[in-house]
Formats: structure tokens, C-alpha cells, sequence
């Protein structure tokens, strides 16, 4: 078995589609990092303008902000806390008068950085298998070896341990260069530890991403259909906003089941989301109901995400036609 | 396919490969459609066997049931003895095969390709060269498998197989699209390996060909078969040979002809074709023009009309009414007295 991997991790890092998933990883993450330098290291100059605009932004909102808050009530604004967040005070980050914090931003770069891998590694993972079906080399391959389990599963652990590194390489890069520049400019490393966790757990996102890539792509025999999947989910999901958005809709339940929130959960250790209940009978007022999606919840999810398919792919290769 | 259900007919060690019974219907939009059904083959170990058959007959099929590439609906394997697909892990080291077209990474050389073979099943990386250098590509280990000729292609595919030193090899219509120096030097491959005491299964649509270099021959014709044995004796079930002589008086030569002996019949305008009357042996082309020249009849032309595979197979799909590559509706499953009857037949 080590033979095989060996072999299929040979294969998958020759091929072109890997080094140019690998160099646009790579060029996203340096772009990324210089995207936050300004935020995270702005110069003395521009934090001077920033503290400038930021004490007259300030000075402004003393001025009006009781203002604006008995207009709103007056309007119809049903409380004074609804009114008061209609109308929020200038924070110094708003004008970049100090430095982003590592928290903030390494936090951004970490969902970034696992959302680039994990649509890369989905896209290799399933170029990896589709273009064995398309050449027939997969046949070729089975004549040497004709032990189907064996076959689908040396492919799995090479594609699960390329995307890893992949996910890996994205993720702790952009936090590692991220930290470096925050620290050059004298900041602290605000819950690193935290941040790291948070990166661990992309890339295991970015690993099941790959698997998913390749077991749909080996059960659909082709790269393009299994890039269409997601493809398709994201035009299903735009339509679906419609019915689950409402707290008394019939599909109400369904936020938890979907994939995007799942995500979030699993990366941020949960995560919340809004339903809307109607107050009048005409519907022109609502309340929000905020919803929390456990990270216990999104770990389940993702590992019987992982476990079916694993049996489903592991199933139907050992079962089909190649020819 | 039942591993329990005894095999129709005993295991032969003296047999490379065997299939029995061997059936495999595909569904289509139109139903099911059979293309192997009810195949018994027979492959001596040693020397080149022809697999021989229209296109569709349902060669490919077998080959691919017989390396675990598609699964059968009924029947019976053996590859050295053991049945497959079951068993197909313990002998595949000693199978090397070609399935249609050689299936390689366009992109990659045709050394790393190789080599992720080689990998896979273990062999040393210095295994690649040899291989490389025995079917003469040496030299272009380094260049990308699309940018290959098909002979080079298909030397890439033999050199494949050869990684695993195997005793039996399939090669599955290897000369398709090859100009006649391809196809030449395939079949000098083929009889050298052959000749090193490996067991070669060549399928082939274009009977002839393989007349060339077989040692003993399949036949088959919709997935079923129609005959097997050893070339002279296929080429003899096509009739016997006869020479056709171009004379100017055929019915008068043909009266000298019957009078010596032979068995003459008109054959196309202005010829009579000879053949040897019952009891007489071999035909002798001497003794034919002897006998019209002591009569004063002199040959104009004098051809030998040999009887080969080709005619061999036209004649048998003719008897049995069965075309080429035509789709046939699924007939009901034999009854397992035929299919018994079918074997004692056989064997």
C-alpha cells in the first residue's frame, strides 16, 4: 500500500495542474500580505491623517449622534438601542489611525487562505482521477494492479496528503508572513494560539475538499462533472436563501445541513446565523432570530460528509466497468 | 459471477488462460445487448495464440473480463490455473496486457510513466531502461507520450508489459492504425516472445495477419465460439487447396484434368480450378501442368488458391448466420443440459 502512495503521490505532484494550483496558492498569499500592509503596519504619516480623521469623525458624531437617535425613535425605530446601533461611533481602526490587530486580520487571512486551498485541492483532486478515465489509463493502471479497494484507496491518501499539504502551505503561510509583518511593526500577536487552531482545522477542510474532489469526480468518470457539483450547489443555494431565511418556512431546519455553514462552524468553533420572524400580520415588521451552529455539530457533519463518501466511492469502483 | 458453482469443465494446468461459459450482456437504450455469451476458450501455454473475430465480436470484452477490468454476468475464468477475477492478484505479476489503444499520461515522458508502473508494482527504476532500450526507445525515454508516433506508442505499451517480466501477454488488436513496418515489427515482436517461451494472446480483427504468426487460433463471432485448434487444422475446415490454371480451351483442359486424375471445376472465365480428386493426396501443381501439356495445352497463368483464416471465417459465420458487430437482443439463458451437452462436445 505505502508502494502505491508513494506512486500516486508521485504522479500528482508531476503533474502540471498541481504546480500551477501549488503557484497560484502561493501567489494569493502574497498578495494577501501585501493587501494588509497597510492595515496591519500603516506608516507614521498615514496613522497621523487616520488619527486626524478619526477625531473628526468623532467630533462630528458627538455632535449629531443624539440627534440621529430621536429622529430614528420618531420614525418608528422601536427602541432606543435599535436607533443607537443605526448610528455607531467612529472606532480608530475605521481610520486606520492604529494598526489591525493579528486577531482581526490573521483571522480573515486564515478563512481566506482555506477557502482559496480548498477550492484549488477540489479542483486538482478531481483533474487527478477525471484524467485517468479520460486517457484510460486507469485501465492500464488496474492491469497492474487489479485490487479495486486497494486502487481507490492508495488515490485517496495520496489526494487527502497532497491537498493537506496544499491547506497547509496556504494557510500557515499567510498567518506565519502575517505575524512577521505585525511583529516588525511592534504589535503584539494577539490569540495566536488560537489563530493556529483555527489553521489546523482548515487543513482538515482542505484535505476533505480533496476527497470530495476526487470521489465525485470518480463517480462521475470526469473532471468537468465534478467541478459542476459545487457549481450547480451554488446556484441550488442562491434559490434556497429564498425558503430558509424565514423562521416558519417549511425548509427553516435546513441552515444547519448546509456546507457553507458548516465551514464557518468547524474553522470559528460555531457559528451563528439569522432567521426572521414576521411581528405584523402584513409582514412590513420582523424580529431577528440569531441561530448557533455548534463546532460539535459541524465536526459530525463534516466526518459523515467524509464516511459516505468514502463508502459510495469505495462501493461503486469496486463494482464498475472500466474500460 | 458464482465463485462457489463448479467449473464446466476441469482446470488444465497445461492452459495459460481458460473461460467457460463466459457471458456479459451491456444495457443500452434499447435493452441489453450481448457481447460475449457463453465464450469457452481455450489457451495453451506457449507460443502466439490468435483471438480472432469481426469487430464487436466481443474480444475485447473477454480480455478485459479476463483482467478484472469488467465484471462478467455468468461463466468461469482461469488465468495459470486460478480463477479470476478472484484470484487475479496472485497471477497478475505473470500477465502483461495491452487493452485497445495504449492508455498512457499524455503529459508525462514516457519514462516517468513507466516508471509510475514500475512503482506500483515494485520493480527497480534500472527496470525502466531495460525495457526501454529492448523495444528500441531508449533514446526517447525523455519525450512526452503525445508527442509519439503510434508505433512508438505501441512500443511503449509492449515495454509496459515487459516491466513485469510476465510469462503470458495480451495484446489486443496491437497493429490497429500501424503502416505496414509497424505491423511487421509487432509481429516479429510477437514470435520473439513467443520463441523466449512466453504465451502470447493477440486479438485481432484482421484474420490474416495473425495467420502469419499464430501457432493456434479462436475464433470467435458474437461473443460466441466458433472454432479453436491449432492454424492447419482451422485452415483446413475452409476447404482444400486448389491451383487455378488460365488455359484457351477450359473445357478441354478440364476433360484432360479428370482424365488424369484430378478434380477440375470451372472457375471464373477462361479458368478451371483443380483440385486433388478424393484419395489422391496432396495437389501437385507439376503433375497439373504435365498432364495439359501432353495434350498440347499450355498454361497461361497458374495460381495456388489456398484456403486462409479469413475464408475460414467467412465460411463459419455464413453457416451459423452470424454477421459482424451487429446488436442482437438478449436470447434466453441455455438450458443447463445444452450448456453441459455444449461442453462434452468440447472436450
Amino acid at each position: 500500500m505505502i508502494r502505491l502512495v508513494g506512486a500516486e503521490l508521485t504522479r500528482l505532484r508531476s503533474r502540471r495542474l498541481s504546480i500551477v494550483a501549488a503557484l497560484v496558492v502561493l501567489a494569493a498569499v502574497a498578495l494577501f500580505q501585501i493587501a494588509i500592509h497597510s492595515e496591519v503596519a500603516p506608516s507614521a504619516a498615514v496613522q497621523a491623517q487616520g488619527q486626524q480623521a478619526y477625531e473628526q469623525a468623532q467630533k462630528e458624531w458627538q455632535d449629531s449622534h443624539a440627534t440621529n437617535v430621536a429622529e430614528c425613535l420618531q420614525e418608528g425605530g422601536s427602541t432606543q438601542e435599535e436607533c443607537e446601533s443605526y448610528d455607531p461611533a467612529p472606532t480608530p481602526q475605521n481610520y486606520s489611525a492604529v494598526p489591525e490587530s493579528f486577531d482581526e486580520v490573521g483571522s480573515i487571512g486564515v478563512t481566506t487562505a482555506a477557502y482559496l486551498a480548498m477550492f484549488t485541492s477540489f479542483l486538482v483532486a478531481a483533474s487527478f482521477i477525471g484524467a485517468e478515465y479520460a486517457t484510460g489509463s486507469l485501465a492500464n493502471w488496474l492491469t497492474f494492479v487489479p485490487q479495486r479497494l486497494k486502487v481507490f484507496v492508495s488515490k485517496g491518501v495520496a489526494v487527502v496528503l497532497g491537498s493537506a499539504l496544499l491547506g497547509a502551505v496556504a494557510v500557515f503561510a499567510t498567518l506565519g508572513l502575517t505575524a512577521a509583518q505585525v511583529a516588525a511593526h511592534g504589535e503584539p500577536l494577539v490569540r495566536a494560539g488560537h489563530l493556529a487552531a483555527s489553521g489546523g482545522r482548515a487543513v482538515v477542510l482542505v484535505a476533505v475538499a480533496g476527497l470530495l474532489g476526487y470521489v465525485l469526480a470518480l463517480l462521475a468518470r470526469h473532471t468537468v462533472a465534478a467541478i459542476v457539483v459545487p457549481l450547480a450547489y451554488g446556484l441550488v443555494r442562491t434559490v434556497l436563501v429564498g425558503f430558509t431565511q424565514d423562521a416558519d418556512a417549511p425548509l427553516a431546519w435546513l441552515p444547519p445541513y448546509l456546507p457553507e455553514l458548516n465551514l464557518q462552524a468547524f474553522l470559528d468553533r460555531g457559528a451563528t446565523y439569522s432567521q426572521y420572524r414576521s411581528v405584523l400580520a402584513d409582514g412590513s415588521d420582523y424580529t431577528e432570530i440569531e441561530k448557533h451552529v455548534s463546532f460539535a455539530h459541524s465536526g459530525v457533519y463534516w466526518l459523515t460528509v467524509v464516511v459516505v463518501a468514502v463508502l459510495v466511492g469505495a462501493g461503486v469502483f469496486k463494482r464498475r466497468d472500466v474500460t | 459471477m458464482s465463485t462457489s458453482a463448479p467449473p464446466r469443465h476441469a482446470r488444465d494446468p497445461e492452459l495459460a488462460l481458460s473461460t467457460s461459459g463466459l457471458r456479459k450482456t451491456y444495457r443500452t437504450r434499447r435493452g441489453r445487448r450481448v457481447a460475449v455469451e457463453g465464450l469457452d476458450l481455450r489457451v495453451p501455454r506457449g507460443g502466439v495464440h490468435g483471438f480472432l473475430g469481426p469487430n464487436g465480436s466481443g474480444k475485447t470484452t473477454t480480455i478485459r473480463m479476463l483482467l478484472g477490468l469488467i465484471r462478467p454476468d455468468s461463466g468461469t475464468m482461469t488465468v495459470f490455473d486460478h480463477p479470476v477475477p478472484e484470484r487475479l492478484p496472485e497471477v497478475v505479476d505473470r500477465v502483461g496486457a495491452i487493452v485497445e489503444q495504449p492508455k498512457f499520461f499524455p503529459a508525462f515522458t514516457a519514462r516517468r510513466n513507466l516508471e509510475l508502473l514500475a512503482a506500483a508494482i515494485g520493480a527497480p527504476r534500472s527496470r525502466v531502461d531495460q525495457v526501454l532500450t529492448e523495444v528500441g526507445l531508449g533514446e526517447r525515454g525523455k519525450d512526452r507520450f503525445r508527442s509519439y508516433s503510434l508505433g512508438m506508442k505501441q512500443r511503449l505499451a509492449i515495454a509496459g508489459t515487459l516491466l513485469k517480466d510476465p510469462e503470458l501477454l495480451i495484446f489486443d488488436e496491437p497493429t490497429n492504425g500501424l503502416d505496414p513496418a509497424g505491423i511487421h515489427e509487432i509481429r516479429e515482436t510477437m514470435r520473439s516472445l513467443a520463441d523466449a517461451g512466453r504465451t502470447v494472446l493477440v486479438s485481432s480483427h484482421i484474420l490474416n495477419e495473425v495467420q502469419q504468426v499464430a501457432d493456434t487460433v479462436t475464433i470467435i463471432g458474437r461473443g460466441r465460439l466458433l472454432a479453436e485448434g491449432d492454424v492447419a487444422s482451422i485452415l483446413a475446415r475452409g476447404g482444400t487447396e486448389a491451383v487455378r490454371v488460365r488455359v484457351p480451351d477450359p473445357a478441354a483442359a478440364a476433360e484432360v484434368l479428370t482424365a488424369a486424375g484430378f478434380a477440375p471445376e470451372p472457375g471464373p472465365p477462361g479458368t478451371v480450378l483443380v483440385r486433388a480428386a478424393a484419395g489422391q493426396g496432396r495437389l501437385n501443381a507439376a503433375s497439373v501442368t504435365r498432364a495439359l501439356a501432353s495434350r498440347e495445352i499450355y498454361l497461361a497463368e497458374l495460381v495456388w488458391q489456398r484456403p486462409d483464416l479469413e475464408e475460414v471465417f467467412l465460411s463459419l459465420t455464413s453457416e451459423e448466420h452470424l454477421g459482424a458487430g451487429v446488436s442482437h437482443p438478449v436470447p434466453p439463458p441455455p438450458p443447463p443440459a445444452a450448456a453441459a451437452r455444449r461442453d462434452g462436445g468440447r472436450s
